[in-house]
């Protein structure tokens, strides 16, 4: 049964279908509400949340392709995280520093695994992981950021170059430890 | 997603891609019962919120109400009271009404005494005049009314007496027995008062009080254990 199929189901009220949908995004769901959100339960609970709006909302989409849906589904759990942070009031507002012209190593990046780099983002500060995820893995633009977390353009920059900068440290010494073992 | 960069793609595609963590695995079914579960829930929940939000409200509400009902009821009179002290404030500056004066009119008040109604009532004529002697005065029977009371099985005497007037026109209810001379007696100003007898107390009326001073006109009563 493909995805199209599936979403007539659950608009007709099928439980079942709405369990196979589930299983079908939620680790990938409870990955991403993980980058946001550190801890485990609360991403969990966020992740709930975003599943029940998907599923409230799932009327009203209009299905073209299985990519909409998953990035439907992902914007969904986004602005769930988002919101919940927002709640809990953790985002620092640092001072609008000029922001450090810098560019993340890619080659660093590429010789990690994808669990290695998913830790050294969860070290990150929230305010400077949030706006991390939102440019650098999301796509986003600091304008669309400075809207979504009530910021402004500047405070988005500052935050992005300082995530980059702490990262890039993170990373260069994870590197010199393993320059380190590989001499070994 | 103005942000979006293609350099990125290549460790982001597999960060993307990664479902859990190593040595880290979730129960997805378990998570799954709290969703179903949780989607079953909310429409009673907010039901209940909104009682709870309207009995809060009704809470709050009332005392306001009572306590704002009279806070207009002074207001409106503190309104009216100062527009008439200060009516010059107002843009016409027109005169003062000058204070109107009421003055309280006395209504005439009535008294019903019942009388024992074994006292002889008699029944005679005045042979000067032709006329029947019922042994009461003409003129305060003119003023009065004699009921027969068959509650009491007595007479009961309403007389009309305007309170205003200097001389009280009172029945003499000795003049009723017939033999004034029997029962009224001269108190120490000179008014004469007369003793009612009804069962076992003896009430005695009297307007010398009055007459004293002059200042009003009142009733006293006197009882006595005497039989």
């Amino acid at each position: 049964m493909n995805i199209a199929e599936l979403i007539t189901e659950v608009r007709g009220g099928s439980t079942a279908a709405e369990k196979c949908l589930f299983d079908l995004y939620a680790a990938k769901m409870l990955m991403i509400c993980r980058r946001y959100v550190k801890n485990t339960e609360d991403a969990e609970e966020v992740m709930l949340d975003g599943f029940c709006n998907f599923f409230k909302n799932l009327h009203s989409f209009n299905y073209q392709h299985d990519a909409a849906l998953l990035a439907w589904i992902k914007r969904i759990m986004i602005n769930q995280c988002l919101m919940f942070l927002r709640k809990k009031n953790v985002f620092t507002i640092v001072t609008e520093a000029a922001a450090e012209k810098l560019s993340l190593e890619e080659d660093l990046l590429d010789r990690l695994s994808a669990a290695e780099i998913f830790q050294h983002i969860l070290q990150l500060p929230v305010g400077y992981r949030t706006v991390f995820n939102l440019h650098v893995i999301e796509g986003f633009g600091h304008k669309e950021i400075a809207e979504l977390l009530a910021v402004s353009e500047g405070t988005s920059k500052s935050q992005l170059s300082k995530a980059k900068v702490l990262l890039q440290k993170m990373l260069l010494n994870k590197g010199g430890n393993y320059a380190r073992l590989q001499q070994k | 997603m103005q942000g979006y960069n293609k350099n990125n793609a290549g460790w982001k595609h597999r960060l993307e891609e990664l479902d859990a963590l190593p040595g880290e695995q979730r129960d997805m079914n378990a998570i799954w019962e709290k969703l179903h579960s949780r989607r079953q829930q909310p429409v009673v929940r907010r039901k209940a919120g909104w009682y709870w939000i309207a009995a809060a409200c009704l809470l709050v509400l009332f005392p306001f109400a009572w306590l704002f009902s009279g806070k207009r009821t002074m207001s409106a009179a503190m309104d009216l009271a100062s527009n008439a002290i200060a009516p010059s404030n107002k843009i016409n500056n027109a005169p003062a009404r000058k204070t109107q004066i009421i003055s309280l009119r006395q209504e005439p008040s009535a008294i019903t005494i019942p009388v024992k109604p074994s006292l002889p009532y008699k029944k005679e004529t005045d042979q000067a005049n032709g006329k029947e002697n019922t042994g009461v005065n003409d003129q305060a029977l003119s003023n009065s009314n004699i009921q027969l009371s068959q509650s009491f099985d007595s007479l009961s005497i309403t007389t009309a007496m305007p309170v205003t007037r200097e001389k009280m026109a009172v029945v003499h209810l000795n003049e009723i027995n017939g033999n004034q001379n029997e029962n009224a007696s001269i108190s120490e100003s000179g008014r004469p008062y007369f003793p009612v007898k009804y069962k076992t107390r003896e009430t005695l009326t009297s307007n010398s009080a009055t007459r004293g001073d002059g200042r009003d006109n009142i009733i006293r009563i006197k009882l006595s254990s005497q039989n």
